[in-house]
């Protein structure tokens, strides 16, 4: 079978497939930087800082808003700015525009300085002062947490350690499960992942070896996105979105050493979460005891949280109030895809709204 | 270019999108294999713990009398920043208690 493939590869590169990828490279610098000037455009003051960490509230676009402020809580190892991709593809510009009093947590890029930063400190710590600045901002008790990837996880955590202080909790492709099939749980058993090896080497997880690693799940895709951009180089819509979709995609930050020890050993090689033994703030969080209204959005072809271990956590919780929605998209497309617009965000919009009153 | 104004590059498009599908299921068996991966694992440690051992004999051979102790000095002064970064992170949290 791979001396087939191979032997079309070649025919397919002779055939003009070098001609596309030689364009697509060459103009790879042009396209970031074009996309460097598109994302995160929402305009918003940043009205708290600590180190690389920065909060920022965006200005509402209503007279009055609804009073329950919502968070954005991004994974720890991509930008924030995939909430706010480009104006037009921008989860937080359409709940400001419902009406919505939204909030941005950017961790920042991890330094030296926060190898030995613990995912207590990120939780019960660093996301905690954030959620109280809030409450002092807005005179509120409570806030929805809104978090993405890893951040879906972390909201999670925050609600199971401090109920009083959330709202509702938004978990949009976080996982719970992490003994799946899905890729990244294949690559993480400790029969050949040795965590602490690269931990105690490396310190912080480097940017470019995470995106080796993202890349390294389906390297040929990149083949398909120069034909992309060769077919559609003069489509200004287009080239916009995958500008903005490109640089955030290359553009990854450190994951903290200590972080990654323990996000890896006891959620991807213990799987405490999902057993409800995680011990965070020296509390064993169990997601099963958690009340807070809850809305779970995962994503049918998610290669990186695969939907089911996402939508298990609608299953486990205790809250009388909760909704699943599984969408038929992937990891990514179900936050900035075409159809995104059009159906998930009014539907997680409405969800809120109803409830930030 | 539009695809549609190049047949020749829809074609192309096309049996490159065919290739790709197959590809990167291939990819995915392979990468999937326990064999596979522990065969890359034992790369990437054997990789690692020369790491660490070249950066120890690289300190040590190129210390000349009295230099070892600067590079001690060195990585001491280094990991006092870190520390003093470290205890400057967790006073703040302390005051924000």
């Amino acid at each position: 079978m791979i001396d087939d493939l191979f032997a079309r590869w070649t025919q397919l590169w002779d055939a003009g497939v070098w001609q596309v990828w030689r364009d697509y490279t060459a103009a790879q610098k042009s396209i970031l930087a074009m996309g460097r000037e598109l994302v995160g455009q929402t305009p918003a003051d940043v009205i708290y800082t600590e180190d690389h960490l920065r909060l920022l509230h965006y200005h509402p676009q209503v007279a009055s808003p609804l009073p329950v402020p919502v968070l954005c809580v991004p994974s720890l190892i991509n930008q924030y700015y995939v909430m706010d991709l480009i104006p037009e593809r921008s989860l937080v510009g359409y709940l400001l525009a419902q009406g919505l009093d939204v909030y941005m947590l950017d961790w920042g890029t991890a330094t030296e300085a926060d190898r030995c930063r613990t995912m207590d400190e990120y939780i019960g710590v660093l996301l905690r002062r954030v959620v109280q600045v809030i409450q002092r901002a807005t005179g509120q008790p409570t806030v929805s947490l809104l978090g993405y990837c890893m951040g879906g996880m972390m909201s999670l955590v925050y609600a199971a350690l401090f109920p009083a202080e959330i709202a509702n909790l938004v978990n949009l492709a976080g996982p719970i499960n992490y003994h799946d099939d899905g890729i990244y749980s294949v690559w993480t058993r400790p029969e050949w992942f040795d965590v602490d090896l690269l931990v105690d080497t490396v310190g912080n997880i480097p940017a470019a070896l995470l995106n080796a690693t993202f890349h390294m799940v389906r390297p040929t895709n990149e083949l398909i996105q120069a034909f992309n951009y060769r077919d559609r180089q003069h489509d200004e819509a287009f080239m916009r979105r995958f500008a903005a979709m490109q640089i955030w995609l290359n553009d990854p930050i450190p994951f903290p050493g200590e972080v990654f020890r323990s996000y890896i050993k006891d959620l991807y090689q213990q799987n405490l979460l999902l057993k409800g033994e995680w011990l965070i703030g020296g509390q064993k969080i169990d997601p099963r005891a958690v009340t807070t209204p809850t809305l779970t959005i995962a994503a049918r072809y998610d290669h990186i949280a695969p939907w089911s271990s996402v939508a298990v956590l609608d299953d486990l919780i205790a809250s009388l109030d909760k909704q699943c929605i599984v969408l038929e998209k992937g990891h990514i497309g179900m936050v900035i895809g075409s159809d995104s617009h059009s159906r998930l965000w009014p539907q997680l919009s409405a969800w809120l709204s109803a409830r930030s009153t | 270019m539009n695809p549609d104004s190049d047949p020749l590059l829809a074609v192309l498009r096309q049996g490159l999108e065919v290739w790709e599908e197959e590809i990167a299921a291939y990819w995915s068996s392979v990468t999937r294999s326990p064999d596979f991966l522990r065969r890359v694992g034992h790369q990437i440690n054997e990789s690692l713990r020369a790491q660490q051992q070249m950066v120890s004999a690289l300190q040590t051979a190129l210390s000349q009398p009295g230099e070892q102790e600067i590079i001690l000095l060195q990585r001491l002064t280094d990991q006092l920043t870190r520390l003093a970064a470290r205890i400057d992170q967790l006073e703040r949290a302390l005051d924000d208690r």
